[in-house]
């Protein structure tokens, strides 16, 4: 791994597919920690709620593609279900986090999906992430619930810990990868080239398109 | 277990927050509240940011049709209103109608194709007789096994085509952003710079706009974006022409940047001079041309896009607003201008993520219902509309909400009105560019002010295919009704059936409404000496980001000028540094 600021230069030049992702899920059930591990391979014991975690960066290699994935955090606007319309614009795939040891968070899935199916496009990637498998002494919604509530959905499930990171690298490529499969080795619905204006850059007449 | 749900909802909502005091609470996640959380939170306060609607953005927000038509049929209910309020609605949807008839002609064509085919077949059926007939007479042997082949061919050739359905305008209407302000960005203009500047540029997505055009003498005229098309446009005269880039250059020898002291001092006193000559005022620099009543019109609303109170501009206001335009050409495309791709709507929520981002905290339909001062008339705090009282020195929200809350102070106020049409059509219109941009002066459709029409083709492709959204908006004066203002401009470009449609080839309106939009902005005058009550902790902010220009320079002037004032020495949105510039994860 390597750390520290990249250059401009390979900013642009370091990927093939540039990957939008969420992460979605209750206060609390550590979806900052899942990213934080995921990005940086680092953990945070202790409850903080997040603050200025916008999105992580981290490309992976895929069949030969190098793949930068964005991942966004919710930025603390789950906690009273005011998450911005904004933030599903444009995502591909959606991690779905609860804490196994928190029923309600198991609970409030349904209404998290339905927050999705509202606002996110149709084809958006999703994948059900039932995190701190780690405090088994604690545990009180079994994986048979959790599978079975995936299958309901059709979507993937996985027990994950930040804290011992086990299966988080997996969650994240595994949905990389259905994405990848979806939308660039058979586009069937091409990534829509819908010629939006990027504006972050200062210079004059640059243009991007949403899946490069 | 149902119980205990309920009893713990009840506890979250006696103390459903468990800090009890914020440096600043503001109410309304319009457009400039939305801007100041952001900067307030990214200068290290705490920000309380309530909204008593379940959406971000107040009528700053962008909806989807089901949205916007029930937003609509319930402000013709509302007595007594409190700006910003919606009057005068008038909802038109014809969208069944027109499905309906597409229904009936495809159901009209599908049968006639049908019939054809039926008759192609017997046709052919009664040439393979004969043919046959023709063979038998030849040949004895082999004649019944080729026909019942031949049926077999004529079976597969018709297989019944399922043709896709055709989603209705309301299975559709999710996937439109409607502003009730729309708004355009100048590509060099304040709010985009500010976007960039912020980094809240990483929130949003853009459109630019196509072209801009001007409605004269019933034509839609480009607006040339460089020199070279204005000289390749046949619709004006080598002459006019001429005066136009005069005029073109005056502005830009006055407002080129230059870091020469001397140049500078030049120029201050090329304006000084040119202030004099025609009393400050922008138009009579404009008249001073000596153009004709076209090129004027061209220049006046084409290129400046200050569109009220036209005589009372200043020439340095009129000016700059030529210099921006052109200035703003050919940045991101050949028209000055960029639309945010899902609707303005998305640039509070953009400053609303930011405020987030740095720890603040967002809650939806949750209002204030009183304030408290203490005997010196100084804020101490709110108590929200579920009672919990919370410790604060600072609260900001609209006029409306504002006079409701702290009677013992007056916060005098302009009402501004404005007629609003918004429109869906089967096409845009014809020889324009999908995202354009109309202006249309005073009396080219009996209007008294200038309209300004936007159109916004097959936006959010693919879904919208063979959609086009428009938006007219002008400055409403008197009583007069939206209808009234606008009826005439609408009738003029849009079809309202489909036999007027077919013989003018205009677009047809498949949903439509008119409205008017009354809001409340501070005077000049105590935005310029921020707010009344400011030193009690109470701060006012305007209503919406209509205004007498393109762009959202005012609303930010106010949303920093409130900044200042909370944080004296502080930067107003200073940049967030990117998360791209630490990668931290290598493929491996």
């Amino acid at each position: 791994m390597s750390t520290g600021p990249a250059t401009a230069s390979n900013k642009s030049a370091a990927y093939d597919y540039l990957i939008k992702l969420l992460l979605i899920g209750d206060s609390g059930v550590g979806k900052s920690c899942l990213l934080l591990r995921f990005s940086e391979d680092s953990f945070t014991p202790s409850f903080i709620t997040t603050i200025g975690i916008d999105f992580k960066i981290r490309t992976i290699e895929l069949e030969g593609k190098r793949i930068k994935l964005q991942i966004w955090d919710t930025a603390g606007q789950e906690r009273f279900r005011t998450i911005t319309t904004a933030y599903y614009r444009g995502a591909m795939g959606i991690l779905l986090v609860y804490d196994v040891t928190d029923e309600k968070s198991f609970g409030n899935i349904r209404n998290w999906i339905r927050n999705i199916e509202q606002h996110a496009t149709d084809s958006v990637n999703k994948m059900l992430i039932g995190n701190k498998c780690d405090m088994a002494e604690k545990k009180v919604v079994d994986s048979a619930r959790g599978k079975s509530l995936a299958d309901e959905y059709g979507i993937k499930f996985l027990e994950t810990s930040a804290k011992n990171s086990i299966n988080v690298e997996e969650a994240f490529i595994s949905l990389a990868k259905d994405i990848k499969k979806r939308m660039i080795d058979t586009p069937n619905e091409p990534p829509q080239p819908h010629n939006t204006t990027n504006i972050t850059q200062t210079n004059n007449g640059k243009k991007s398109t949403c899946c490069k | 277990m149902e119980e205990e749900q309920r009893l713990n909802i009840k506890k979250e909502k006696e103390t459903w927050i468990d800090v009890d005091q914020f440096d600043v609470v503001l109410l309304g996640t319009n457009f400039i509240e939305s801007i100041l959380a952001g900067a307030l939170a990214r200068a290290g306060k705490s920000v309380l940011h309530l909204d008593k609607n379940s959406f971000y953005g107040g009528f700053d927000s962008s909806f989807t049709l089901s949205q916007l038509a029930t937003l609509l049929e319930e402000s013709k209910d509302v007595k007594d209103p409190i700006p910003p309020y919606l009057s005068n609605v008038i909802v038109t949807d014809n969208s069944k109608i027109f499905e309906e008839e597409e229904r009936l002609e495809q159901e009209r064509k599908d049968k006639e194709e049908q019939e054809e085919q039926e008759r192609k077949r017997l046709e052919q059926e009664k040439e393979k007789q004969t043919e046959q007939q023709d063979t038998k007479d030849d040949e004895t042997k082999g004649g019944e096994g080729e026909e019942s082949k031949g049926e077999e061919q004529q079976q597969e050739q018709t297989p019944i085509v399922k043709k896709p359905i055709k989603k209705t305008l309301h299975e559709l209407g999710r996937f439109f952003s409607i502003d009730l302000a729309p708004t355009l960005l100048y590509s060099r203009g304040s709010m985009v710079n500010l976007l960039i500047s912020s980094s809240a540029s990483k929130y949003l997505e853009f459109k630019s706009l196509d072209q801009n055009y001007l409605y004269a003498k019933n034509t839609l005229y480009n607006i040339p974006s460089t020199k070279g098309s204005i000289f390749k446009d046949s619709t004006f005269s080598l002459r006019e022409k001429r005066l136009i880039m005069k005029f073109i250059e005056t502005i830009r020898e006055l407002t080129q940047p230059t870091e020469n002291e001397q140049d500078k001092q030049e120029q201050e006193k090329k304006l000084e001079e040119l202030n004099s000559k025609h009393d400050g005022n922008f138009l009579k620099l404009v008249k001073s041309f000596g153009m004709t009543e076209l090129v004027e019109s061209f220049v006046l609303y084409g290129l400046s896009l200050i569109h009220e109170n036209l005589e009372s501009i200043s020439l340095k206001q009129g000016v700059e607003s030529v210099q921006l335009y052109v200035s703003s050409l050919l940045v991101y495309g050949t028209s000055p201008f960029l639309v945010p791709y899902y609707g303005c709507g998305d640039i509070p929520q953009a400053f609303c993520r930011l405020c987030a981002v740095y720890g603040g905290t967002y809650v939806l339909q949750r209002s204030v219902e009183s304030l408290s001062f203490d005997e010196n008339n100084i804020l101490q705090g709110i108590k929200c509309t579920e009672g919990q009282p919370i410790k604060t020195k600072y609260f900001i929200a609209s006029p409306a909400y504002v006079k409701t809350l702290d009677t013992q102070n007056t916060y005098p106020t302009i009402t501004k009105r404005y007629s609003r049409f918004i429109g869906i059509t089967n096409k845009k219109l014809n020889n324009t560019l999908e995202q354009s941009f109309i202006t249309l002066p005073p009396n080219t459709c009996s209007n008294k002010n200038v309209i300004n029409i936007l159109q916004l083709d097959s936006i959010c492709v693919p879904y919208l295919k063979g959609k086009t959204l428009y938006h007219f908006t002008t400055l409403s004066e008197g009583e007069s009704t939206a209808e009234e203002d606008l009826k005439s401009s609408v009738d003029n470009f849009f079809a309202n059936n489909t036999q007027e449609a077919t013989s003018t080839d205009k677009p047809r309106l498949e949903w439509s409404s008119y409205f008017n939009f009354t809001f409340e902005t501070l005077t000049n005058d105590i935005k310029e000496k921020n707010v009344l009550n400011k030193d009690g902790g109470v701060l006012v902010c305007s209503d919406s980001p209509i205004g007498s220009t393109i762009d959202y320079a005012s609303q930010l002037e106010e949303a920093k000028k409130l900044f200042e004032y909370i944080c004296p020495n502080e930067i107003f949105l200073e940049k967030v540094p990117e998360p791209e510039d630490i990668v931290w994860g290598e493929a491996q």
